[in-house]
This record gives structure tokens, C-alpha cells and sequence, in this order.
């Protein structure tokens, strides 16, 4: 199991490294320049001498490499620089804008999980029934809608129509409730779909016939055929987390909130370049992390796995 | 009085109107072995599950099965669940997947006897462990607290014939139990089997291609093909003068397969050992 | 091939079919069937319900709702074909070069794959708009840099299982060039794998590329597209919620349609589709019914 865990550990390193390289080729490709941008939000008339001082200031005047290695360095830090709208430091801006979203995911993941899971189980023990063909049928649509398009809907029944909820903004437990939802909808489709198919997969296994030969009951039954189904799954339920992170974009945006997707967009239309940079490093990186986390956590549970030397 | 009685059971598949089994009749008396002999896809396997209403959703199962004289309802799962494990046992031919990957063979051992004893776990580990010992298995203690992918197939298959010996059916069926196993395998496997029903008086539903091994375990042979019998009667009589010509097709076979082995064997003049199966596992 | 039959017999599947080349065909005629110009506004006429000359009446400009759903069509359903397009494309030429020529060129790509796929695709996306900036061909052109590496690596493990299987008979039959037998093998196992794939992904590519001009990150106004015309009903939605209808549908129609197209082909493709009434160990019924 340690040689396991160090082996994936290990792997990962050049991904991330590939990752940190990407992220910084990428703000160097974009068309404008940096420092020209820096001084025209900053309402500095960007003469020529200012420019190249500007240049200066950035460090954009050094080779390439050494840039990446000076940025590297940096961004182990969590020093990604000043934010070119307002000079603050960007991993301050970022920093205050988190929580919003990490409250936000964290609901939408106890929705997520909660009714994907009940959901998945029911219309697996009732395979072929009219709940089941009526809930894959919800599925089916539900993937295909886009929840921009759900959270306006939910907004205007809810917020505006019957008046239950408030249409933006950050106050209380309500406000919360129709951007959690709207967030959640797509993953509930999804992962209610993973849980049934694994269970229905499962229960035609083997050793659930052998475990019905014995007479062990119904319950005991399920209890087997549940714990293989999340076993498979830990995985896809595992990367929901990092999924439901990074896709507040467009719910925030809908609802005004407060996080660090509202704070990416804004950051693209004013081309804000270091937090657009930390944005993505924060978030590849997050998705790698808990990627490894979860497989490691998945084998840990797997005794075939677990008790490999 | 017929232990176990079976009367028309056929099997249909709902989704294309096929006709799976046609019409079994047969019965099985107490202390003794049945074998159903046929070949792959004649459907043995899927008498025994039509047996236990194990059958997949969309096969129709219908007939009378007596046990005890009583007939098994049709729609009480509850019922039936009760005769699963407890008064029908079965053993399955891929021991490798019968059993559940995520937990220890001790763990399924004991929640099989408890839920169809009604003992404590502590009661039910000993008696498991009394059981795989009575089976061969010595180090009794240490294989329960193995996961399924740690042991062998043949391992696994003794525990399942554990399993059932410990709670004593009425009866056991035996789905090809020997044929993943090599012959030595094979020989151990076929002795357990005359040692439950020595010990226990279980009547024993063996299915099989294997006629070899067949001949030596049942008193009664069911002969299917192609889902229906072809012929049912005393053992020796079928082997002997089979009346039909499946039976005999088969019987012949098996004898063109085994008697060149025998002529070399005799002409070898050589007294086969009878050599008791190591302890050795 | 046998895929095109079991396809065909499922009606749910064609009428998807159907329905996909209509919208395209609408989209692609559009001027012709349109009853009026998508970008001439009418403020004296605006916000007004269904009518004559505005059967899906209008927008707060004045502008006719189902002209700009048709011509639309070309924006949406347009460009996530075409992004679709050279995102195989790119696929396929990295894919059969790394497969067929191995060694280094083959390391390098498969390692830049592996990064670029650990990338969560909304991500990497939103960093390429970001970059870029807001526009039409700049979301076109951070969809295709987000996906090429699914498709590259998918037709390089099929180019490699071929290779493999067929290096002997390259080496036997004289005269038969190795395109002939990519043609002939290669593609009709790639083909049904990347139909799962594309259909599947076009219907992703519709919603970012509606919800990132939502976002107000793609097309500029005037140019009709569903998500921009929903950002704009959005801004009406208390005096006239009706009119975030026929943009959302829309979209929910097109992406189902493809939805539908890409789970039959992958079901029908399953090998276990044709033999779902084969259970393990039962070889009579697995007999009965290779004979059908």
C-alpha cells in the first residue's frame, strides 16, 4: 500500500509541473501586453518610457524561462502578484472571495451526494419500474438542459413568481438554497446515474446469486450489492468535489454571488491577468490533488489493492 | 416419503417467447444423489436455479416443486428465502466469484450460519471453523480472515461445501462442482461429497457432464438435452443399456474417452496406490 | 455495417436523426425561411407576444424572436459542428501519427495529452477565453484546445491495437499499402467510437459555447445565439418571463437530440447489447441466439 501511494505520488509531479508550465505559457500568449494593460487601468497614458518602465517594474524585460522559474517560485508562495485593477495582491482578492464558494459547493454536495445516492438505490432495487423509467427519463433531460437556463427558470418561479427565496446575493440560509440547487442539478443527474448503473451491474454478479442461495436476506443483500456500487464510484463522487469547486461560474454570475467565479469572469472582461493565472493553477491543481486523494482513499478501501506489498 | 418432488417445471424467456426448459419431472429421495447429466447449454444450470427462483426477471418459471410434500409457493419470496440456504443448499461451479470481494471469507462464512442457524457469531465461527477442518482445511483460523482473492479455487470451493455441510440441508445441489478442478481436486471434492452424505444424510442433486464422476456418486441419473429430459431412471440401468440414443451417444463417449487410458493402465500391470490426499493444502 | 441496422430500428433514434438535419437544414437556409431579418429592430413593436409577422413575437429591441432562433441556428448549432470538426480532425492526425510512427513522437504526445487532460476542460476554457478574450472564434478556439487530447488519444490506442495485429500482414502482402488497410480496418472500428464521442461532446461543446455568450464572453451583440438571447431575456424576466422559453428549449432540444444519437450508438456498440439475453455459463440461449 505505501509503495502504491508513493508510486502515484511520484506521478504526479511532472503533471503538475506540466501544468504550472501551461498555465504560465498561456498568459504569455495573449495578444495584448501585459504592461500596456497594467498602466491603461491604472489610467496611466501609457507612453513609451512608461510602458518600458512598467516592463521593468513586471519583470516582463527577462527571458522566458527564468520568468517561469521566478513565477514558480512565486506562485509556491501563493504569491501571484498584484491584481492590474485595483493593485491589491491577487491571492488576497482570491483569498476573500473562496469562502463564498466553498459555502456554496459544500451545500451543493450534500445535495448532490444525498439524493444521488437515494435516488441511485431506489431505481436500482426497483430496476424496470415506473419510478425508475420516469427518474432516467429526468436524468436524460436534465443533462441536456443548460442550467444557466435552470437557475433562471428556478429564479423566476422561486424568487420572483412565489417569492421564497432572494434572486441574488449572499444573506442568510435562504439565499443559498436556489444557487445550491441549480449548481447541483447537472451532478444529481449524473452521479444518480453512475450509483443505479453500478448497483444494477453489480447485483448481477456472481456472488450476490451465491449470497441469495445462502438465504441471506434482502437487506443483507442490498448491503452487499451497496457497498461494491460506492466502492466503484468513490472515485467519480470523489472528483465531484473539485468539479462542484470550479463550476460556480455561471451560478454565481446568475445569482450575484459572491465567489471566485464571479471574480474570474470579472477578472476576464477587465483582463486581469494574475487572477485569471491563479484562478486556473489553483484550480488544475486542485483537480490534480484530489484526484490523487481520492484514488488513494478508493484503494485504501479495496482489499485486493490494499494489501499489495 | 419423496423428498423432493419436481412435476412439469419448464422455463420460458418472456422476451422472445423461447422455451428454455420443457416439461422436468423428476423426484429425489431422501439420502440419496440425482446426478443431471447433459452438455454445456442443455440447461442444468438453469433447473437449479428454476429450483431456487433464482431465474432473471424475465423468465417465466412454471410447475410444481414438492419439498417434504409440501408444494413451494410460487410468489412468497419471503418463503422461499427461508428454504434458500437452510433446507436447499447449492454449490456453485466459479467458487473464484462467489464470493463477495470486499469482505473475509470468516465474515460470510458467519453471517451465512447466523442468519440460517440463528446462532450467535461466536457461535457461528466456531462451528465454521469445526467445519473447514472436518473439510480439510487446517489452518482453519487464518483462511477465515483471508479476503476471497487471497485463497484458490479449490480452497474456496471446499469452503462453500463447508458452508453447506455445517448447516445440513435436506438437500445440496452441486452445479458442476469438479469442473474447474484438476483430477486430484476432482477425487477430494467427489470423497467430501461421500462424506456429507455418510455423515448427514443430505440427498444430493449433482449435475454434471462428467460422467465418470457421475457413475460413482448417484443412484438415479437425469439425462437433459436441449432443455427437456431425455431419459430418467436407476443409474446403473442408464450407463449399462441407455434406451435412447442421446444417452447412449453419451455413454459411448465417455467410454471411447476413458478405455484407451484403461488398456494402458492394464497393460502396465502396475497396482495404482491409492494414495490418500496429502494434508498439504 | 450491422450498427446502421440495429440504429435504424429504433425510432426514437432516427426521429433524433430526422429532427437534427431539419435544424440544420433550417439553419443553413435560414435566409430563406426566416420571416424577418434577425438583427432589424422595432421598438415600437417591442415585447410583443406571438403575431402574424412575429410568431414567436418579439425581443426588447424590436427584433424578431424566431428569425434569431433560425439564424441561430448557424451560430450555435453551426459553430460547435465546425469546432467538433477540427477537433477530430487535430485528433485524428496526432492520434495516427503518435500510433503509427511510436518511439519519442509517441511519448511526447501521449505525456502532453496527459496534461492536458488533467485539466478540467471548464477550466482550461475559461483560461483560454481569458487569454484571448471575449469573442466567437475565441471560444471555438478554447473548445478545440480543450478536447483535441480526448480524441487523440482515443484513436491512438486504436491506430496501436491495429498496428499490432496487422504488422505481420503488412510485411506478407506486397502491393497493399498500409492506407488501404488503415481504410478498410482502422476506420470502421474508430468510426463507431468516435460517433459515441462526438455526439456526445457536440452536445457539450453547444451548452459552453451558449452558456459562455451567456456569460457575455462569446458572440457580440447583434449576432443572434441562444445563450446571448437568454442573457437578454434575462433581463426581462419579471415583466416577461416568457420569453427565456424559446431559447432554453432549443437548446434543450438540439443537445438531447445528440444525447439520444450518442447513448444508442454506445449501447448498441456494447458487445454485451446483442447478448444481454446471455447469462454467464448459459450456452444454450448464447447459442440460440448467434444463430439468429
Amino acid at each position: 500500500m505505501r509503495n502504491y501511494i508513493i508510486r502515484r505520488i511520484l506521478l504526479i509531479i511532472p503533471i503538475l509541473i506540466g501544468i504550472s508550465f501551461i498555465s504560465f505559457l498561456l498568459i504569455n500568449l495573449n495578444p495584448s501586453d501585459p504592461a500596456e494593460v497594467a498602466l491603461r487601468v491604472n489610467e496611466i497614458v501609457p507612453t513609451d518610457e512608461a510602458v518600458t518602465a512598467m516592463r521593468e517594474e513586471l519583470g516582463l524585460d527577462k527571458p522566458f524561462f527564468q520568468r517561469y522559474i521566478i513565477w514558480l517560485g512565486n506562485s509556491l508562495r501563493l504569491d501571484f502578484g498584484n491584481s492590474y485593477v485595483n493593485n491589491k495582491p491577487v491571492s488576497g482578492e482570491i483569498l476573500n472571495a473562496l469562502p463564498a464558494t466553498l459555502y456554496l459547493a459544500a451545500v451543493a454536495l450534500i445535495m448532490t451526494l444525498g439524493i444521488s445516492m437515494i435516488a441511485g438505490i431506489l431505481c436500482a432495487i426497483f430496476e424496470d419500474s415506473i419510478g425508475d423509467k420516469i427518474t432516467r427519463g429526468i436524468i436524460f433531460v436534465a443533462t441536456a438542459m443548460p442550467n444557466f437556463w435552470v437557475g433562471l427558470l428556478l429564479m423566476w418561479l422561486f424568487a420572483v413568481k412565489l417569492d421564497l427565496f432572494p434572486t441574488s446575493g449572499m444573506r442568510g440560509f435562504t439565499s443559498v438554497v436556489l444557487p445550491a440547487t441549480t449548481l447541483s442539478l447537472s451532478y444529481i443527474a449524473i452521479y444518480t446515474r453512475l450509483i443505479r448503473n453500478s448497483m444494477i451491474q453489480n447485483k448481477n454478479e456472481n456472488y450476490i446469486l451465491y449470497g441469495r442461495i445462502r438465504g441471506l436476506g434482502n437487506w443483507v443483500i442490498i448491503k452487499h450489492i451497496l457497498k461494491n456500487s460506492i466502492q466503484s464510484s468513490i472515485t467519480a463522487l470523489g472528483m465531484s468535489i473539485p468539479k462542484l469547486i470550479s463550476g460556480t461560474v455561471i451560478v454565481e454570475n446568475i445569482f450575484a454571488w459572491p465567489g471566485i467565479g464571479r471574480l474570474c469572469v470579472s477578472a476576464i472582461f477587465n483582463r486581469d491577468y494574475p487572477i485569471i493565472q491563479a484562478y486556473i493553477v489553483m484550480m488544475a491543481t486542485l483537480f490534480v490533488v484530489c484526484n490523487l486523494l481520492v484514488d488513494i482513499f478508493s484503494a485504501f478501501l479495496d482489499p485486493r489493492i490494499r494489501r499489495m506489498t | 416419503m419423496t423428498l423432493l418432488k419436481v412435476e412439469n417445471l419448464s422455463v420460458t424467456d418472456l422476451r422472445n417467447g423461447e422455451r428454455i426448459l420443457h416439461g422436468l419431472t423428476f423426484s429425489l429421495e431422501p439420502n440419496s444423489c440425482l446426478a443431471i447429466v447433459g452438455e454445456s447449454g442443455s440447461g442444468k444450470s438453469m433447473t437449479c436455479k428454476a429450483l431456487l427462483q433464482l431465474t432473471n426477471p424475465w423468465l417465466e418459471v412454471k410447475g410444481s416443486v414438492y419439498l417434504h410434500g409440501k408444494e413451494i409457493p410460487k410468489n412468497n419470496p419471503n418463503e422461499m428465502q427461508k428454504i434458500r440456504g437452510k433446507k436447499i443448499s447449492m454449490i456453485l461451479q466459479d467458487a473464484m466469484t462467489a464470493f463477495d470481494p470486499l469482505y473475509t471469507i470468516g465474515y460470510q462464512i458467519e453471517e451465512t450460519l447466523c442468519t440460517n442457524l440463528k446462532m450467535s457469531k461466536k457461535a457461528a465461527q466456531a462451528m465454521g471453523i469445526e467445519a473447514m477442518n472436518r473439510m480439510g482445511i487446517y489452518d482453519a483460523k487464518n483462511v477465515i480472515k483471508k479476503y476471497p482473492h487471497q485463497l484458490s479455487g479449490g480452497m474456496l470451493q471446499r469452503c462453500m461445501i463447508a458452508i453447506a455441510m455445517a448447516i445440513e440441508p435436506d438437500i445440496m445441489i452441486a452445479d458442476e462442482p469438479t469442473t474447474a478442478l484438476d483430477a486430484i481436486n476432482q477425487r477430494d471434492v467427489v470423497e467430501q461429497f461421500e462424506l456429507l452424505q455418510r455423515t448427514t444424510g443430505t440427498a444430493i442433486l449433482f449435475i454434471s457432464h462428467d460422467l465418470g464422476v457421475v457413475q460413482r456418486l448417484a443412484q438415479k441419473v437425469l439425462v437433459m438435452k436441449e432443455g427437456s429430459c431425455v431419459e430418467y431412471g436407476d443409474a446403473n440401468q442408464i450407463f449399462r443399456r441407455p434406451q435412447n440414443d442421446y444417452t447412449r451417444y453419451l455413454v459411448e463417449t465417455r467410454m471411447a474417452l476413458s478405455q484407451p487410458f484403461r488398456k494402458i493402465m492394464d497393460r502396465e500391470e502396475v497396482e495404482v496406490v491409492n494414495v490418500k490426499s496429502a494434508e498439504c493444502i | 455495417m450491422n450498427v446502421w441496422g440495429k440504429f435504424k430500428s429504433s425510432k426514437l433514434a432516427i426521429g433524433c436523426l430526422i429532427l437534427l438535419v431539419i435544424i440544420v437544414l433550417l439553419g443553413v437556409m435560414a435566409p430563406l425561411v426566416a420571416p424577418n431579418d434577425p438583427v432589424e429592430t422595432n421598438v415600437r413593436e417591442k415585447l410583443s407576444g406571438s403575431s402574424l409577422q412575429y410568431p414567436f413575437g418579439t425581443d426588447q429591441l424590436g427584433r424578431c424572436v424566431l428569425s434569431r432562433l433560425l439564424y441561430g441556428i448557424r451560430t450555435t448549432v453551426g459553430m460547435s459542428i465546425l469546432t467538433m470538426i477540427i477537433t477530430i480532425s487535430i485528433g485524428t492526425i496526432l492520434g495516427v501519427v503518435a500510433g503509427y510512427f511510436r518511439g519519442w513522437v509517441d511519448e511526447m504526445v501521449m505525456r502532453l495529452c496527459d496534461v492536458m487532460l488533467s485539466f478540467p476542460s471548464e477550466v482550461m476554457i475559461l483560461a483560454i477565453v481569458g487569454m484571448l478574450g471575449p469573442g466567437l472564434e475565441n471560444i471555438i478556439i478554447a473548445n478545440i484546445i480543450a478536447k483535441w487530447a480526448w480524441y487523440t488519444r482515443m484513436i491512438r490506442a486504436i491506430v496501436v491495437q491495429y498496428m499490432g495485429k496487422n504488422y505481420i500482414h503488412f510485411a506478407k502482402v506486397v502491393g497493399c499499402s498500409p492506407l488501404h488497410i488503415m481504410k478498410k480496418h482502422l476506420f470502421p472500428g474508430a468510426l463507431g467510437e468516435i460517433v459515441v464521442l462526438a455526439s456526445l461532446d457536440t452536445g457539450t461543446v453547444i451548452l459552453s459555447v451558449s452558456a459562455l455568450s451567456f456569460l457575455g464572453l462569446g458572440v457580440q451583440a447583434p449576432t443572434p445565439e441562444w445563450g446571448m438571447m437568454l442573457n437578454e431575456a434575462k433581463n426581462i424576466m419579471i415583466t416577461h418571463p416568457t420569453k427565456m422559453l424559446p431559447p432554453g428549449i432549443a437548446i434543450l432540444l438540439v443537445v438531447s437530440a445528440f444525447n439520444f444519437i450518442g447513448d444508442k450508438v454506445r449501447d448498441i456498440m456494447d458487445p454485451k447489447y446483442v447478448d444481454r439475453r446471455v447469462k454467464k455459463g448459459d450456452f444454450a440461449k448464447s447459442r440460440k441466439s448467434i444463430s439468429n
